[in-house]
């Protein structure tokens, strides 16, 4: 053969190969496998990002649950937990917004956290308030020792101003004292002198005796003397045993003596004014009595300037004692006042005593002290 | 957290209060032309007309009237007609005593007319039988 004749061979055999080839390959394909019943059908299979994406929102929910409780807890309590629960939602939503979380574990692991910074937050909640309530005792404590610190020095000035006071009272007392027993010691000092004098003379005088010859008229007369003297110390405690037993006596009939005037007064206001005591028996003795018009005659018909005015005084308080209300308290108060400052009881007994006023005079006299007699204690 | 809330129940006491205060009724003034019962006088008034009795003792009228001319008003305003009767007889009294006699009747006169039913009057009535005798 040539070269010319190899030629529709080649080219042959170029077509043989082709279709060989593609029968080759057909045959050397697998047979389709036929479908499976529906029933059968197995579940399509889920690649490992899609469980993700299923879970996770669930768990971005659990943990935005899970800030909102410590926030609900914590918030009110201090601004720290406000602040951590806020952090930890802010750290739940940035994931959630950029990608989702990849593995349920790591969402366990943030729950995980998130629970252990909670209990962190509600241990601070709790010494925040241990710390508030230890702080209103202690203004209060603040504010007491402050009063208190106050008082202290008040009360050390008032102490130191007393005690420097009664310092300064004792310093005079001494002095006076000093200056006291100073007199005294002069007083001892001149007596001892005098005594010293004295006992010169005694010597001197028994020198004189001895050396001069005994003398028995001397002797009688100063027995007599002796006895005589005896009998005058005899005498005067005699004296002053019966001065003191009359003063005692005197003594017994000034308080019979008040003691009857007394019951006499009582006994007198009680016939005038029957009924009646205390202030409104003296007002209702005073009406029955006519003692203002009665010391108002008396008054402008008596020689005496000091019976005179005795009786304008008497005047001037039985008006007032008729206009007073007795029950009223400050009224009976202030008439017993004017009695006292008046001294008109005691202006009326110096007038009786003297035996001055004539006899119609003396029986008002009388009356007028009977009745204004006590007004000052009279409420 | 508790100091906020007794804060706010502090607040809230305070502003019941002044609601309270807000709604009381304003206070009046008394009315003696009404009829009311008059208000006594204080112990200070009563000291003060025992002073005047006290000047008289001492003769002293001109001192003693012019303090009963201060204290009579007072006690008319007070409501209280006996010491405010009183107040004039004492002003006679005094007058009486200084020699103004014809005043003194007036002082009288005056207790007879405005306050005849009090004390006074009693005791008016027999100063100006007296000043009548002389």
């Amino acid at each position: 053969m040539t070269e010319h004749d190899d030629k529709p061979t080649e080219g042959l055999e170029r077509l043989l190969r082709h279709w060989g080839a593609e029968q080759a390959a057909r045959e050397a394909a697998p047979p389709e496998r036929p479908a499976p019943p529906a029933f059968e059908a197995a579940p399509p299979k889920h690649r490992g990002g899609t469980l993700v994406l299923r879970w996770a929102p669930l768990a971005a929910a659990a943990g935005l649950l899970v800030a909102a409780v410590a926030f609900f807890v914590a918030g009110p309590v201090s601004r720290r937990g406000t602040e951590m629960a806020r952090q930890q939602a802010d750290q739940l939503r940035e994931p959630e917004a950029a990608t989702a979380p990849t593995q349920a574990g790591e969402t366990t692991a943030q729950v995980e956290r998130l629970r252990a910074e909670l209990e962190a937050a509600l241990a601070a909640k709790q010494a925040a308030e241990a710390r508030l309530e230890g702080a209103v005792p202690r203004e209060q404590h603040e504010a007491q020792l402050a009063r208190l610190r106050e008082e202290f020095l008040a009360d050390k000035a008032a102490l130191i101003a007393g005690m420097s006071a009664r310092i300064a009272g004792l310093n005079q007392a001494v002095e006076a004292r000093s200056r006291e027993a100073d007199a005294a010691a002069e007083r001892v000092e001149a007596l001892t002198e005098q005594l010293a004098a004295a006992q010169s003379r005694a010597e001197a005088a028994e020198q004189r005796l001895a050396a001069a010859a005994p003398d028995e008229q001397f002797r009688k007369r100063h027995e007599a003397l002796a006895a005589e003297y005896a009998n005058l110390l005899a005498l005067h405690r005699e004296s002053m045993t019966r001065a003191r037993e009359a003063e005692a006596a005197f003594s017994t009939a000034q308080v019979r003596t008040q003691t009857l005037m007394d019951n006499f007064q009582r006994l007198y206001v009680s016939a005038v004014a029957p009924g009646r005591e205390g202030l409104a028996a003296r007002r209702s003795a005073s009406r029955r009595t006519a003692m203002v018009a009665r010391c108002g005659e008396l008054a402008r018909r008596t020689d005496d300037r000091q019976m005179a005015e005795l009786l304008r005084d008497a005047v001037v308080l039985f008006t007032r004692l008729e206009l007073l209300d007795p029950r009223d308290a400050d009224e009976a108060r202030a008439f017993g006042a004017l009695v006292a400052r008046s001294n008109v009881v005691e202006r009326i007994d110096r007038l009786l005593a003297a035996g001055k006023p004539m006899d119609e005079a003396r029986t008002t006299l009388f009356e007028a002290k009977l009745i204004l007699s006590g007004a000052e204690h009279v409420g | 957290m508790s100091a906020s809330r007794t804060s706010w129940l502090v607040l809230a006491a305070a502003a019941a209060l002044l609601a309270g205060c807000a709604a009381r009724p304003p206070l009046r003034s008394v009315d003696w032309a009404a009829g009311e019962a008059p208000a006594a006088a204080s112990a200070r008034d009563v000291d003060d007309l025992n002073r005047a009795v006290a000047a008289m003792l001492d003769e002293e009228y001109a001192r003693a009237a012019v303090m009963l001319l201060e204290l009579g008003p007072r006690f008319e305003a007070l409501g209280d007609d006996r010491r405010a009767a009183e107040c004039l007889f004492w002003l006679g009294f005094c007058r009486e005593k200084q020699g103004r006699t014809s005043e003194a009747a007036e002082f009288y006169r005056r207790v007879l007319s405005e306050h005849p039913d009090q004390p006074a009057a009693r005791q008016a009535a027999d100063r100006l039988s007296l000043l009548a005798a002389e």
